[in-house]
């Protein structure tokens, strides 16, 4: 799987597909904060929250999902469109990959360098990214009117997460990419009142925990912007 | 002479100059019909549909050139549970071409009339209720059965219609007929994946949100479901992150639901 995409789409490039030239771009991840809010009202003041990951990958297709956005005139901005089938986002041809491991310390605000991605120019639509096997750790204290919970967390998803949104022409003289990995959606689902019989580390069974490995799964927890020219 | 019926041939064969008919059409297959079967679920559910409304509306033909051709006279509400094809609409003297442009929507209209054997009261109560889609039935396991209601007031365009077998659109011949079918998928509502092509249908969870028992799975009750409830492996959202709990979920499946020309797709954005 590493490369063989990215092999398949020169071979493709090659033998009279799309014209594309070979480009390569640093890619950097950054966090946001160490204090978030969720939905149901809880302060989590974050100690740790280290994203271990392994490869991202690019690619021509568009993220699939419509959804209702206000106001209208920002529809055309963010709204994705999609095949009217679950199931049908298509990554189509692989343009770009870099694969290589990273312990990005999320509590920082400088984005961290993770490395370059080797790819094509042409117009990308998303992304995937794979995580390691310690996948999210995480840890700090949940607060909410009196009550504190001190917790600690790790989720590593399934699979690579997919259709990340990246929509972008690729040209030859790129200046990077930052996947930022936004905490504030990832805790959004946690309700630190059904934390199960544990908060540190957190029930694997709990709702809190639930909430916090959809967080992970959820392809708009991460925001890829492409450095301007 | 010769040259003359050679040009003439050409003409005829190409359809440039001709004109044809449309037949726009709607049906909502076995699935709607008649019911869901246990094999098509991952958790052995059938479901059985007796009613089925949908707001039918802005069909248009275009083609990427710009050319636009004659859209839908109206909404429409149709009952896709009645055994169909149902024909919604007519298209006559239409330029013999591809119209590889074809868009409509399902959405709520206040004006819309009804189609096919579609009960007066439904279509008043679809249209003063602002719904664009109501469906009923019921999900049955093992003798137990669930009823449910459900009515949305989602608003979606379906735009650039493609379908695998006769591509983009549909090719209007010249003297002849052609059909677009705007197909209605049953089974959308029950999968349990907003993105993922590993998406199941199943019905379990929503079956279980009948919390007090009374045999009704009703909206509040979906509502009330958080996803955060549910196992990890089902009911993921891809980065729809505002679908927070079952009704989302369905409601957000409801925008899946138009096809074309049988398993064709569109490009689906909300309104």
């Amino acid at each position: 799987m590493k490369s063989s995409l990215l092999a398949i789409a020169l071979v493709f490039t090659a033998c009279g597909g799309t014209e594309r030239s070979r480009v390569s771009y640093p890619v950097t991840v950054s966090g946001g904060g160490a204090m978030v809010t969720t939905d149901s009202g809880w302060t989590v003041t974050l100690t740790r929250a280290t994203a271990h990951l392994d490869a991202v990958r690019f690619f021509e297709g568009k993220v699939v999902l419509a959804k209702n956005v206000k106001p209208q005139w920002w529809r055309s901005l963010l709204v994705s469109t999609a095949y009217a089938h679950p199931g049908h986002y298509v990554p189509g041809e692989a343009l770009g990959e870099f694969v290589g491991p990273l312990d990005a310390d999320l509590l920082t605000t400088t984005p961290l360098a993770w490395g370059t991605a080797d790819g094509l120019t042409g117009e990308q639509g998303s992304l995937q990214l794979t995580f390691a096997t310690a996948g999210l750790e995480v840890a700090g204290t949940a607060t909410k009117d009196t009550l504190s919970v001190p917790f600690t967390a790790s989720f590593t998803p399934a699979y690579a997460i997919e259709g990340v949104r990246s929509e972008h022409v690729v040209g030859k003289n790129e200046l990077g990419v930052d996947v930022r990995i936004d905490l504030t959606h990832i805790f959004s689902r946690v309700d630190f009142a059904q934390v199960g019989s544990s908060a540190s580390p957190l029930d694997p069974m709990s709702p809190a925990f639930n909430g916090f490995g959809r967080g992970v799964i959820d392809s708009s927890a991460y925001v890829v912007t492409w450095k301007e020219n | 002479m010769k040259r003359l019926l050679a040009v003439l041939a050409v003409v005829a064969l190409s359809g440039c100059g001709g004109v044809g008919e449309l037949s726009l059409t709607t049906w909502g297959e076995e699935y709607i019909e008649q019911e869901i079967p246990a094999t098509e679920f991952e958790d052995g559910f059938t479901v059985r549909y007796t009613k089925f409304l949908v707001v039918i509306k802005d069909f248009t033909l275009a083609t990427k050139t710009g050319m636009k051709g004659p859209s839908q006279t109206g909404p429409l509400v149709v009952d896709v549970n009645k055994l169909g094809p149902i024909e919604l609409q007519s298209f006559k003297n239409l330029d013999a071409i591809k119209w590889d442009r074809v868009s409509y929507g399902i959405g709520p209209s206040a004006s819309a009339t009804g189609s096919g054997a579609v009960a007066a009261a439904d279509v008043d109560a679809m249209k003063s209720g602002g719904h664009s889609l109501w469906v009923e039935g019921s999900v049955s396991k093992m003798g137990v059965s669930k009823t449910f209601s459900w009515k949305f007031d989602i608003d979606t365009a379906y735009t650039e219609c493609t379908n695998p077998d006769f591509g983009e659109g549909v090719t209007v011949p010249t003297g002849g007929k052609a059909e677009v079918q705007l197909t209605i998928h049953g089974d959308h509502l029950w999968y349990d994946d907003l993105q993922s092509p590993d998406a199941k249908v199943r019905g379990t969870a929503i079956s279980a949100a009948d919390a007090n028992n009374d045999g009704v799975i009703t909206q509040d009750e979906l509502k009330a479901v958080q996803l955060t409830s549910l196992p990890l492996g089902q009911y993921g959202t891809g980065g729809a992150s505002s679908v927070k709990n079952l009704d989302d979920f369905v409601r957000a499946l409801g925008r899946t639901v138009g096809h074309f020309r049988g398993e064709g797709e569109c490009v689906t954005t909300a309104k």
